[in-house]
């Protein structure tokens, strides 16, 4: 055969098998970059779905009770499927053609969760996406049958408990402190060690030490975490604590201080909380795996297994998590979801989240920052009040935007936060000790009216 | 000696089909998969500072290391567009009634590395807020096969030279802490 010939056929080979090749490659690369873009989408509209939230908390003057925080889910929730839509191009077919891919989104509050799922609408009959009934995080702990109480966690020290409690019926709510951290004498109160100034963050600690008393003197040496029970169920343990009978989390003191990220009551309630929603998500997709052809897609819903570092987003703030599964591209189907918090709302206030302004200054601060002018003069507030928002005095037409302090946010510190932390003096912790009194106390919490009898 | 010039030339195209069009094939295939994986990491890198709100130092270098991986050398920019709410109008009145009308001011990866290389207590990260817009662009610095031979014919024809490129930016969805 001549060369030419040889070259002919070796062409005849290679070709088509260089084009599938680069085809299947090109089509990999395709699935990939289309991946990326819904994963950017998805992580976008979350977003706009938290900016919406947090811009309907900060307007809403009753964003705290019940019925109001639905609605502003609500909301929520159609800003980000208006999002999604848009982003994705789908708009003309409507918000309908996507919900069938979002088998949940979650919204994890204070004291509890909203989990917006497929499942049949009790009042219509109708299977489609709702917000189920909220759902505390709370636990049973059952000992015997004169001591078996549920417990409410929060996403900070405070809880709420109700039950038998040496055979008597209970009901009482508060924050955890380290009794020996607070001492009272006559009208002056001093957090460890550091006096405070403020009236009503005076009554924070001094609630706070009367609560915790009750609970070491009640609670504290009975409950562990194999107590714990389903709530709902029948006697239901949860595996996972089973056995555990050393771990004393309600008995607080210096080495249990719920204010310490490892002690004892915040790995516990950490856990609990992760156990509920996990439980609550878990079955939620599952049930909508088992019942989308109502829906008209039949893809196998299944719950994402989180990173550690999302749970601990999820269990530390007022954070949405979507997601979306089941749409097809190219060869596959996408499967995504989005962890966003919201670090400035009504419910929640952590230390990272208080703003401190201070005479002689147009710039309000994080305590830590070097460009405070007057450290004796700080006074600090809850991030969200350093939001615009609404006048609401003026009506729709004449929309005006307000602010409730005058200070302008600080370079060094907020807007840009690569700055040079500095030491806390004792002026700033006795501010921050005020303050974070002070704005707990002014919370508005579902057991404030609990302990009124 | 008209024949001995066909059979020149039939072996030189021989040539260039039968070893040329292979290795442009493969080396470009090769690319291809090079791009691939570089768009994923860099999307994955984008997508750990969107959510987290940071820039660790490990991360950077974690990045930096899996590119090089790939077999090429490679430059990254990063650009990060920092928020600044305060214009808008809190002391001039003016905007009070607008919305959206958001004021940012851009580091570069030269300013970013001091930060994640200086000392002190702010070093190892670069910190974001909620607001604040990141975005990366990857680009390969040494030359494949592939480019070479590209390059090549593309010089031929006057055209722009090809790199592997890749890029990604976004949101940033918390505050770093
Ligand atoms: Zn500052």
């Amino acid at each position: 055969m001549k060369i030419q010939n040889m070259a002919v056929v070796f062409i005849i080979i290679i070709l088509p098998i260089s084009i599938l090749l680069s085809v299947y490659v090109k089509g990999e690369v395709e699935v990939i970059k289309r991946q990326n873009k819904y994963d950017q989408i998805l992580s976008e509209s979350t977003y706009d779905a938290v900016k919406a939230f947090k811009l309907n908390t900060v307007n809403n003057s009753r964003s705290t009770q019940a019925d109001s925080i639905r609605r502003d889910i609500k909301a929520s929730i159609n800003s980000f499927i208006n999002s999604l839509v848009t982003n994705l191009g789908v708009s003309g077919y409507g918000t309908e053609s996507i919900k069938p891919y979002i088998p949940a989104i979650v919204y994890t509050l204070y004291d509890g969760f909203y989990i917006y799922s497929p499942t049949i609408n009790l009042e219509t009959g109708v299977y489609e996406h709702i917000i189920k009934p909220y759902i505390y995080y709370s636990i049973r702990y059952r000992i015997d049958n004169y001591n078996d109480v549920v417990i409410n966690y929060t996403l900070d020290n405070y809880i709420v408990v109700y039950g038998i409690v040496n055979g008597n019926y209970v009901s009482r709510a508060g924050y955890l402190e380290n009794v020996t951290d607070i001492s009272i004498n006559g009208s002056q109160v001093t957090y460890k060690g550091t006096v405070i100034t403020d009236e009503t963050a005076k009554q924070y600690y001094i609630e706070a030490r009367e609560f915790t008393q009750w609970i070491n003197d009640n609670l504290a040496e009975k409950i562990t975490p194999s107590n714990a029970r389903k709530i709902g169920e029948n006697d239901e343990t949860y595996p996972e604590f089973e056995g555990n009978v050393t771990d004393r989390i309600l008995n607080i003191t210096g080495s249990n201080d719920p204010q310490r990220e490892d002690s004892a009551f915040n790995v516990h309630r950490r856990e609990v909380i992760r156990l509920i929603l996990q439980d609550n998500l878990n079955s939620a997709i599952t049930s909508y795996s088992a019942n989308s052809e109502a829906l008209g897609t039949t893809y196998n819903f299944k719950m994402p297994i989180l990173e550690e570092e999302e749970w601990n987003r999820l269990i530390e703030n007022v954070t949405m998590i979507t997601f979306m599964q089941g749409l097809p591209i190219g060869n596959k189907y996408y499967n995504g979801y989005s962890v966003v918090s919201c670090p400035k709302n009504k419910e929640y206030i952590s230390v990272d989240s208080i703003y401190y302004i201070n005479e002689g200054d147009s710039y309000y601060h994080r305590i830590d920052c070097p460009e405070i002018v007057n450290e004796n003069t700080l006074v600090g507030y809850k991030n969200i009040e350093f939001e615009r928002k609404i006048n609401s005095n003026l009506g729709e037409e004449n929309k005006e935007y307000i602010y409730e302090h005058e200070e302008n946010a600080c370079y060094y510190c907020i807007i840009n936060s690569n700055y040079e932390s500095q030491p806390l003096t004792s002026a700033r912790i006795q501010a921050q000790y005020n303050a974070m009194g002070r704005i707990r106390k002014e919370l508005y919490k579902r057991g404030d009216d609990l302990n009124k009898d | 000696m008209g024949e001995t010039l066909v059979t020149v030339t039939a072996i030189f195209l021989a040539a260039i089909l039968m070893f040329v069009f292979p290795l442009m094939t493969v080396s470009e295939r090769s690319d291809d998969i090079s791009e691939l994986n570089v768009q994923t990491l860099t999307s994955q890198f984008v997508d750990n500072i969107k959510s987290t709100g940071k820039l660790t130092l490990t991360n950077y270098d974690n990045f930096v290391q899996s590119l090089g991986a790939t077999g090429n050398t490679y430059d990254v920019e990063l650009e990060f567009k920092i928020l600044d709410d305060n214009p808008g109008g809190k002391d001039t009145g003016s905007g009070l009634d607008k919305i959206g009308e958001n004021v940012y001011y851009s580091v570069y990866t030269s300013q970013i590395e001091d930060v994640l290389y200086g000392s002190g207590s702010s070093a190892g990260q670069y910190k974001l807020k909620e607001g604040d817009i990141v975005s990366v662009n990857v680009k390969n610095t040494n030359t494949t096969i592939s480019q070479m031979l590209r390059n090549f014919f593309y010089s031929l024809v006057g055209n722009d030279s090809y790199t592997i490129a890749a890029s990604s930016s976004g949101m940033v969805t918390n505050t770093g802490k």
